[in-house]
């Protein structure tokens, strides 16, 4: 099964207030059958508020969210049929073994005895636990909990599934084993939110990434659109090693003069970059910059030049927006 | 009641048996307690409380050990409840396409029961083998266990109310631990109602351990009880074993009313 044309989760203008804090602030997007959606943003950027509000567990102050075409606020229950749901931490329970926390999950989720069984024996074997199916969850590692937590979102066949931090606190190994799982669900037409710090996880996996700054919605995309949308390269300059207000201001002139974009840079860097289009004259931005701070009398340090990332686009889109967290 | 809801109520009832299984040293410890308590009242008070007491001493203090197991273990019924909260398994139990989220209390509160009334019968058990039986046969047993079972279901509807109502353990556990003294030193539980002080008398006979401990210890020490015996007079009435046992009933609804509103409140 591909993609199929039919959102199966939809979010409309999607808005939530804390007090004074506004943690939404009109989200929308939607997600196909057989599409890995990634939702990157910063600490405080909303993401889990969001995810919160998906899964049912708060609602929002306005706007809606359907999955399936269930409407998670009139009609939680439904919702609640058609989603899969693991949070950040593993909610598990570590007196139980592996298929026992499976046969719970079926219980919750009405599968008849015969279904839940065959269903929790298939889980596991998918998933790498069948060895460890009788052991109890205290003794697994933080992958095979991972995966357990998976297999118990995935147990009633759900169409949407929703992950906030899927691979966090996993090493590399269980990281690359968990995207193939999720890979394989969303070939067989399974809709996939995941909220993620990790730009390779959003690369490998997700075909959409939405970019989630101070409740907003600061740029979607394909991580391929994302990186063209800012533009051909990304230059790196500084002038001093430590981090001054002049020299950054210098700089940004210098970037205009050439006809580059300046951005957003972390506060405690001297480092400054600018998004550049190709050069016409064929000739390495480097140069071009090092030649016109030159003629300024400025001798410029940590030049670099490179195509831009999907964190560059991340950062360009919510830096600045950003919650000051230090 | 749907077989969905059933079938979810039975689950988690199921999880929570697993978890006495896999450390029965809380059920153990909390049999135990009441044991000592029991060996040490009698050790320690009966030639103090000669004059205080007529008959037996175990014949008394019974009543009291049974009481205070089904009152404590069922105030703490909500406990577990909490650290699922505080472990992000309550959010799994959120999340899950549940036909009723009541069942999250009923399976708690049948296990509860269930492990509690367990305890209780080792103790009738234990206190019989001391000779100490319940008076008038069957009835008599069947009063003394509907007592039981009323208090544990009425203190379990408290705690699991008061499981929602508070966001951390260690709140919880203060209240609980705050609140278990009194409610059982004001009570008949350890001196007869009328030791106590007159004005103190009628606060007492209100407190439930009270309203469950004097038909339970008619039915223990009295050969001649019945549903109508008067007990100690109080500036509230007179009350019987019968008009106890309807006061308990009360504070059962009531309890389960509140702890199922809170539950409608926290769980939405
Ligand atoms: N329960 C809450 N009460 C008050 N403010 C909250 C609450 N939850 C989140 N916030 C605030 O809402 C904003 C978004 O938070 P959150 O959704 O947790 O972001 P993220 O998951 O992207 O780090 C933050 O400013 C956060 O402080
Ligand atoms: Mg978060």
């Amino acid at each position: 099964m591909g993609m199929s044309a039919a959102p199966l989760l939809c979010v409309r203008d999607a808005r939530k207030r804390y007090g004074t804090v506004d943690a939404l602030c009109g989200v929308s997007f939607e997600i196909a059958g057989g599409e890995v959606m990634a939702l990157l943003g910063p600490n405080g950027a909303g993401k889990s508020t969001l995810i919160r509000s998906l899964t049912t567990l708060q609602k929002l102050d306005s706007g809606s969210a359907e999955v399936a075409g269930a409407d998670v606020g009139a009609n939680p229950s439904a919702a609640r049929r058609a989603f899969g749901y693991a949070g950040q931490e593993s909610a598990l329970d570590k007196l139980l073994t592996g298929s026992e926390m499976l046969r719970f999950q079926a219980g919750l989720a009405h599968l008849p005895r015969v279904e839940a069984s065959s269903r929790g024996k298939e889980l596991l074997q998918r998933f790498g636990l069948a060895e460890a199916a009788d052991r109890a969850v205290e003794t697994y590692s933080g992958g095979m909990k991972r995966r357990l937590d998976l297999a118990c979102a995935l147990l009633h066949r759900p169409r949407v599934l929703i992950l906030d931090e899927p691979s966090s606190g996993l090493d590399y190994e269980a990281r690359r084993g968990l995207w193939a799982l999720l890979a394989g669900l969303a070939r067989d037409g399974v809709a996939i939110l995941l909220a993620t710090h990790d730009f390779e996880e959003a690369e490998s996996l997700a075909h959409r990434c939405v970019l989630l700054a101070r409740g907003r919605v600061a740029g979607s995309g394909s991580a391929q659109e994302l990186r063209d949308a800012l533009g051909a390269w990304v230059v790196t300059a500084a002038v001093r090693s430590a981090p001054r207000a002049e020299d950054r201001a210098l700089l940004h002139e210098l970037f205009s003069a050439l006809g580059g974009t300046p951005l957003p840079e972390s506060p405690d860097s001297a480092e400054c970059a600018m998004a550049a289009p190709e050069r016409a004259d064929g000739r390495v931005w480097t140069d071009a910059l090092r030649e016109e701070a030159a003629r300024r009398g400025v001798v410029l340090t940590a030049l670099g030049q490179r195509r831009p990332t999907l964190q560059d686009a991340y950062l360009a889109a919510t830096r600045g927006a950003a919650e000051e967290v230090r | 009641m749907s077989r969905e809801f059933w079938q979810e109520t039975r689950i988690q009832a199921w999880r929570w048996f697993l978890h006495t299984r896999r450390r029965p040293i809380v059920v153990i410890s909390g049999l135990f307690q009441p044991l000592i308590w029991m060996a040490l009242f009698v050790l320690v008070l009966k030639d103090s409380m000669r004059e205080v007491i007529v008959g037996p001493y175990l014949d008394f203090v019974t009543p009291g050990a049974l009481l205070f197991t089904a009152f404590n273990a069922s105030l703490n019924a909500g406990v577990p409840l909490l650290f699922d909260r505080e472990l992000g398994f309550l959010d799994r139990l959120r999340v899950a396409p549940l036909a009723d989220r009541f069942s999250i209390v009923l399976a708690s509160a049948i296990h509860i029961a269930v492990i509690t009334l367990m305890q209780c019968v080792v103790i009738i058990g234990a206190a019989a083998a001391l000779g100490v039986r319940f008076q008038g046969g069957l009835l008599g047993a069947g009063v003394g266990l509907v007592a039981l079972l009323l208090v544990i279901l009425g203190f379990t509807a408290v705690s699991l109310g008061l499981a929602f109502q508070f966001r951390r353990h260690f709140e919880m556990l203060a209240v609980v631990m705050i609140v278990t003294l009194p409610m059982v030193f004001l009570s008949s539980a350890f001196a007869p109602l009328e030791r106590l002080p007159e004005w103190l008398r009628g606060l007492v006979l209100l407190n439930p351990v009270t309203l469950a401990i004097e038909p339970l210890r008619a039915v223990y020490s009295d050969e001649e009880w019945s549903f109508t015996m008067p007990l100690d007079e109080t500036w509230l009435g007179t009350p019987t074993p019968a008009a106890c046992l309807v006061g308990l009933a009360i504070f059962v609804a009531v309890a389960g009313f509140w702890s199922r509103g809170v539950l409608r409140r926290k769980l939405a």
